[in-house]
């Protein structure tokens, strides 16, 4: 057991819901899924072990992704033939991901969450998006399985027929994803849509609906492990779900008056600020 | 990507199998939300007494996993299913509705695969349930 904590019980549950909401609305304004954020916040600053920490981030992430899925697959933004193939293949190696995580020892683990969160922040910055990518022809695999869609862009007035390319090299990085997710409970919304738009030539809108639909089958698998592992601690899981839900509402809300680039640039501070914290902290510089 | 031609445009109808995902997935996540707040509730205002006293959390939330069920002696996989009747054990109902949500809806939405004859995205759900029904089994959880 640790040493006494002289701080009343419901002092660090009730900073972390507050956090969580405000993450809530941050993320929602800023476009990003809740579980980037917050595991780096949340283990960087708060007393709570990595492992639990990392078990909420996956359930904030699940929650939020199964929250909005309904919504994108009624639009057709969320596609499911795309997404199933994608999901085995993610959902397996997060399990692995998991059982790694919860394997190692814990300040390795901050160390490489740390670099994790500076090279997320730098993909945030720097990697350039494609509304609609050029793709010529499906490639085999694809033609196969039959991934192609319609869906309605609303910013052009017309219906945009999609297919994608590169299958193979696509499920390949899922395998790395998914691992990442496991591993540190990060959600993998940042990941999942430059693959499936940049690598794959899914539409933006269709990669970010399908991402979402992703995050739920690949946290599924990797909440189960923490769970039978007794990583997941309710008094930190709750509160930070709710914060999150109640924070996103917010969000949406006020969505419409703030300016989303100031926003994504305080996000963007965050993650590096929390990011080098990690880093520090695992190395032992910050404690 | 193609552009339809400018037409009267109507949003494309999503798949029956989409619509079958959507309907479960929005029933369980009201309804797995709901058992969360409940169980939490229930806990936070002492009305199911907790396995671990909520007083003595902050002296649990700083060890790693393996080491906090070594302090308080709770089991790892289904083992927490048999202390259900306590405060902070019954929060784990919610959390595993929402961990389970996925299954049900891939079992929704694999007969209307099988009615329409299509093979292989039958056998990547059967394939998909086999791993979140392994992760879900406690199987891979096997300690530190």
């Amino acid at each position: 057991m640790t040493a006494a904590d002289p701080t009343a019980w419901w002092v660090w549950p009730t900073v972390l819901f507050l956090v969580t909401t405000l993450l809530g609305i941050v993320t929602v304004v800023g476009g990003l899924g809740g579980g980037t954020i917050f595991v780096p916040l949340v283990s960087g600053f708060f007393p709570f072990h990595l492992d639990f920490v990392r078990a909420a981030g996956l359930m904030v992430a699940l929650s939020g992704a199964l929250s909005a899925g309904p919504e994108l697959l009624k639009k057709n933004l969320a596609d499911l033939r795309l997404a199933l193939p994608v999901a085995l293949v993610a959902s397996a190696s997060a399990i692995v991901g998991a059982r790694i995580g919860l394997a190692l020892p814990t300040q390795p683990l901050q160390i490489a969450l740390g670099g994790l969160v500076i090279a997320i922040m730098l993909v945030m910055l720097f990697a350039r998006r494609a509304d609609f990518p050029e793709v010529s022809a499906g490639d085999r695999l694809s033609r196969a399985l039959g991934i192609t869609g319609v869906y309605h862009e609303a910013s052009l007035g017309r219906l945009v027929a999609w297919r994608v390319h590169r299958t193979w090299a696509g499920l390949g990085l899922f395998v790395l994803i998914g691992l990442m997710a496991g591993m540190f409970g990060i959600g993998a919304g940042w990941a999942n849509v430059p693959v499936l738009n940049l690598v794959m030539g899914a539409p933006l809108k269709v990669a970010a609906g399908t991402s979402v639909f992703l995050l739920a089958t690949t946290d599924t698998a990797a909440v189960w492990v923490y769970l039978h592992e007794g990583a997941v601690l309710p008094m930190i899981v709750v509160p930070s779900v709710m914060g999150m839900m109640i924070g996103a509402r917010i969000g949406v809300r006020i969505l419409a008056v703030v300016r989303p680039r100031s926003i994504r640039a305080i996000v963007v501070g965050v993650l590096l600020f929390a990011g080098v914290r990690l880093f520090l902290k695992g190395l032992g510089l910050w404690k | 990507m193609e552009v339809t031609p400018r037409s009267p445009l109507t949003l494309p109808e999503p798949t029956r199998e989409q619509i079958v995902f959507a309907a479960v997935l929005r029933a369980g996540t009201g309804l797995s939300m709901l058992a969360l707040v409940l169980g939490f509730l229930l806990y936070l205002g002492g009305l199911v007494p907790p396995l671990v006293p909520i007083a003595a959390l902050p002296r649990y939330w700083g060890l790693s996993a393996a080491h906090y069920l070594a302090a308080t002696g709770l089991p790892r996989g289904w083992g927490w299913l048999g202390l259900v009747g306590h405060g902070d054990i019954l929060n784990f109902l919610g959390i595993a509705m929402l961990a389970s949500l996925t299954i049900v809806c891939y079992l929704a939405v694999l007969p209307a695969f099988l009615r329409k004859g299509d093979r292989v995205y039958s056998a990547i759900i059967v394939l998909a349930l086999a791993v979140l029904l392994l992760a879900a089994s406690g199987l891979v959880a096997a300690g530190h």
